[in-house]
């Protein structure tokens, strides 16, 4: 669903993304975890078209990111790290304007929006507008909107910062759920309980490169780490 | 604690050049090539009209006073109006203020906000009014010390600006929040403080509709009686000396006749008004502004759910258009509509160009009940509401179209991370504001020639040429604000005073006064080609521009790093 073969982005003189090199299958959740600044978030925005890359290649759905930006990002949802939306957007608006850019027929916008507002019990507060809600709630309107058009892969930066421990746990939930539905899934995440959740796979980032990746049992033989370790203790393995 | 926020800002301005690349030092260049020939253009402009103003003995003292009086009344209004506008932001809706509010120094933020005011306001004034002081040294031989002085009455009205505009936001505040509290309501809301502002506004522009717009030149000057040696000054100085900017009028005056004392002591009230203004600021700064921006932090809205049920039916959008241009279009204008302070400034500018259309009416007047005819108004003063028309739609770009794409730095991941070419985000925004300002521009275009009469002399001349200038400086707008776009930053009105915001005047502004120029032409000699050759050369800049967007904005990336 996403492949990602020696993606290199530089900002001037310094490397943010180096040859990195990820394949991730539907039905997979791929963590990212690293240190700040080790490339996550440039390399999410990479694969959105936020940022162009400077070498290397990006698929999504077998579609070039470059050649083809429309046709691959009409099968990725995206969660920023920051919910910034137009203050004077209401909710439900801004819901029907992302469904919109995706195509999608009022009726179904209406459908799924209102099947999702349900789930993260935002009902009611869908009117309202964006400079009004918390950080908490403005999330969970991005968690919909990348939802809403049911893509097949879902990027996802920081899930679940500022969300409620009700609502992080519908959000893991839905996560799961889109997964074993076959979509696929990339998070990046400082939130390391949660990476170890949910993740089938993950991969540790240090200064732009790849340093380990795998399932949580090959990351704990590889670091070298006890068999019960969390993955905040392999985590500090590959990184201190 | 304002010096290193101050220095903030200095060392953000030194990093662009820092970081230069070749395109930005030519930008850069480029830029200053402009601005100086736009200043030489000033400097030339303005010598011509005061050595016209000059030529007449007679009425000399007086039509210089007039002209002063209305320079410095201008000056004056248009820096206390954006004082009052970026100071109700600045101190109540800064992004930054969190922070800096939360630390024990917290009473250094609206002094913070002050300086960003007084420099913001100052500056790009001085650069109009040196050449124009430069044009009247030049005329009447002002000495160097008389010319410093008057840059000082300058830099003293934009202190007095910014200090009883931020202190009157603060009195308005201090007021609504006290008889809240006595009525048990919840009066001091940015709303309520905005509807104070618009109410300013009306009152200054009733007093000036009444006492200012309506002169009769003839009267005040008492050009009637020639057995005096000139014109008396004593009915416009009257007439002015309620606004405090009279003093910087008269001292000029006072200057350019060689009193140089008189000159200096006329100061010394603005002085002083500056010196009260800032003593109110600085007590209601100390003693209101926390818990005025405390109260302003707040809302009613319940981040609950259940709390809040309204209308449940749903509503859709975009509610008007369909495809994904019209979503985006209707997007462009759903913020634009629903940003509070955007609108504030879009009846700020209304407002001034509003003042404008009334000079032009009170000029009907004075014409028509001198028995001259309609279209008998002089082909130069015709030509000069070209450049006046240029200046406002520029004004309106500058503001609101330039910045549009570097304002979307947070937001942009909307619609960048969606299924659409970004190249429809920029035709979403070219269509929004190439529309509404050519319709706003051909409204007041029609309004200003249809009350000089300039119609009727030139059927279809004055609003096509209109038509053309205001497209084209719309999509010269537009597009070099997605040219260069700046994502360190998503505040208008700092984005417009960037390098490529004034490189969008400089060159909008030479391009009006070529355009008045050509129509001049072609009105007194007849010359019709000049129209056609700034028909097409307005064309092949459209053109040129678009084919640059095309080119830059499918690479463009959405983030403050692409600088480094």
């Amino acid at each position: 669903m996403l492949s990602i073969k020696n993606l290199t982005k530089k900002f001037g003189p310094k490397v943010a993304v180096d040859r990195l090199s990820i394949e991730i299958k539907p039905g997979e959740i791929f963590a990212l975890i690293g240190p700040n600044g080790s490339g996550k978030t440039t390399t999410i925005k990479i694969i959105t078209g936020l940022l162009q890359p400077t070498d290397g290649s990006v698929t999504v759905a077998d579609c070039d990111v470059t050649k083809q930006p429309i046709k691959a990002k009409a099968a990725l949802g995206y969660i920023p790290d920051e919910p910034s939306i137009w203050s004077g957007m209401t909710g439900e608006e801004f819901l029907h304007f992302t469904g919109s850019l995706y195509g999608m027929p009022t009726s179904r916008r209406i459908e799924r929006i209102r099947s999702l507002l349900d789930d993260f019990a935002l009902k009611g507060l869908e009117k309202e507008y964006f400079e009004n809600y918390s950080r908490g709630n403005k999330q969970k309107f991005t968690i919909i909107a990348a939802l809403m058009h049911e893509p097949k892969l879902l990027l996802i930066d920081e899930p679940i910062v500022g969300l409620d421990p009700t609502s992080a746990e519908i959000a893991k939930k839905k996560f799961v759920e889109f997964s074993k539905k076959g979509g696929a899934v990339l998070l990046a995440t400082h939130t390391l309980p949660v990476a170890e959740e949910i993740a089938t796979r993950i991969g540790v980032l240090a200064s732009g490169r790849l340093v380990a990746t795998g399932s949580m049992s090959e990351l704990r033989s590889r670091s070298k780490v006890s068999s019960g370790a969390s993955l905040e203790q392999v985590y500090m393995a590959f990184t201190s | 604690m304002e010096r290193p926020l101050l220095q903030y800002q200095v060392h953000a301005a030194a990093r662009y050049f820092r970081t230069s690349t070749i395109a930005r030092i030519i930008t850069v260049l480029l830029f200053l090539g402009v601005f100086v020939f736009v200043g030489v253009g000033m400097f030339f402009f303005f010598k011509g009209g005061f050595g016209y103003i000059f030529k007449d003995e007679f009425l000399r003292p007086v039509v210089a006073l007039y002209a002063y009086e209305l320079f410095f009344l201008v000056v004056g209004a248009l820096m206390f109006f954006s004082a009052l506008l970026s100071g109700l932001f600045g101190l109540f809706r800064s992004q930054t203020a969190s922070w800096i509010m939360a630390s024990p120094r917290f009473r250094a933020f609206p002094w913070y906000v002050l300086w960003r005011v007084v420099f913001a306001s100052t500056w790009p004034l001085l650069v109009i009014a040196l050449p124009a002081l430069l044009a009247l040294r030049s005329v009447t031989g002002l000495t160097a010390a008389a010319f410093i002085a008057t840059v000082g009455s300058i830099i003293l009205l934009a202190l007095l600006s910014a200090f009883s505009a931020l202190a009157l936001l603060l009195a308005i505040g201090t007021i609504l929040r006290e008889v809240g509290a006595a009525l048990k309501l919840r009066l001091l809301t940015i709303g309520t403080i905005t509807l104070a502002i618009v109410a300013t506004f009306l009152i200054i522009g009733f007093a000036f509709s009444r006492y200012v717009a309506p002169l009769d030149f003839a009267v005040i000057s008492q050009s009637q009686n020639l057995a005096l040696g000139s014109a008396s000054i004593e009915s416009v100085a009257k007439n002015f000396s309620l606004v405090p900017t009279h003093f910087s009028a008269l001292s000029l005056l006072r200057f350019q006749q060689g009193n140089y004392t008189v000159g200096v002591v006329l100061l010394i009230p603005l002085l002083v008004l500056v010196l009260i203004a800032a003593l109110v600021f600085f007590a209601l700064a100390n003693l209101s502004y926390l818990v005025l921006w405390q109260v302003l932090q707040e809302g009613e809205f319940h981040a609950e759910p259940g709390r809040n049920l309204k209308n449940s039916h749903p509503v859709s959008f975009p509610r008007v258009f369909t495809g994904t241009l019209g979503t985006l279009f209707e997007k462009e204008a759903l913020i634009m509509y629903r940003n509070s302070r955007n609108m504030l400034w879009f009846v700020f500018m209304l407002f001034i160009w509003l003042i404008q259309t009334s000079l032009n009416l009170s000029f009907r007047q004075n014409f028509l009940r001198y028995g001259l005819e309609r279209g008998s108004v002089p082909y130069s003063f015709q030509a000069f509401q070209i450049v006046i028309l240029i200046y406002f739609v520029s004004a309106f770009v500058l503001r609101f179209g330039f910045p549009s794409l570097s304002t979307e730095r947070k937001t942009a991941w909307i619609v960048a991370s969606a299924p659409v070419d970004t190249l429809r985000l920029f035709w979403a925004k070219l269509l929004f504001y190439v529309t509404g300002f050519t319709l706003l521009g051909l409204i007041f275009g029609i309004a200003n020639s249809g009350f000089l009469g300039i119609t009727i002399g030139n059927p279809f001349l004055f609003v096509g040429m209109a038509l053309v200038a205001i497209v084209t400086v719309s999509i010269f707008g537009v597009s070099l604000g997605a040219l260069f776009p700046n994502f360190e930053s998503d505040d208008p009105e700092l984005l417009s005073t960037s390098l490529p915001g004034l490189a969008f005047i400089a060159c909008s502004l030479s391009y009006g006064a070529f355009g008045a120029y050509l129509y001049y032409l072609n009105t007194v000699k007849g010359f019709s080609n000049g129209l056609i050759f700034f028909a097409v050369i307005s064309l092949a800049w459209a053109l040129s521009m678009i084919a640059a967007v095309r080119r830059k904005v499918p690479r463009l990336e959405f983030s403050a790093l692409q600088r480094h």
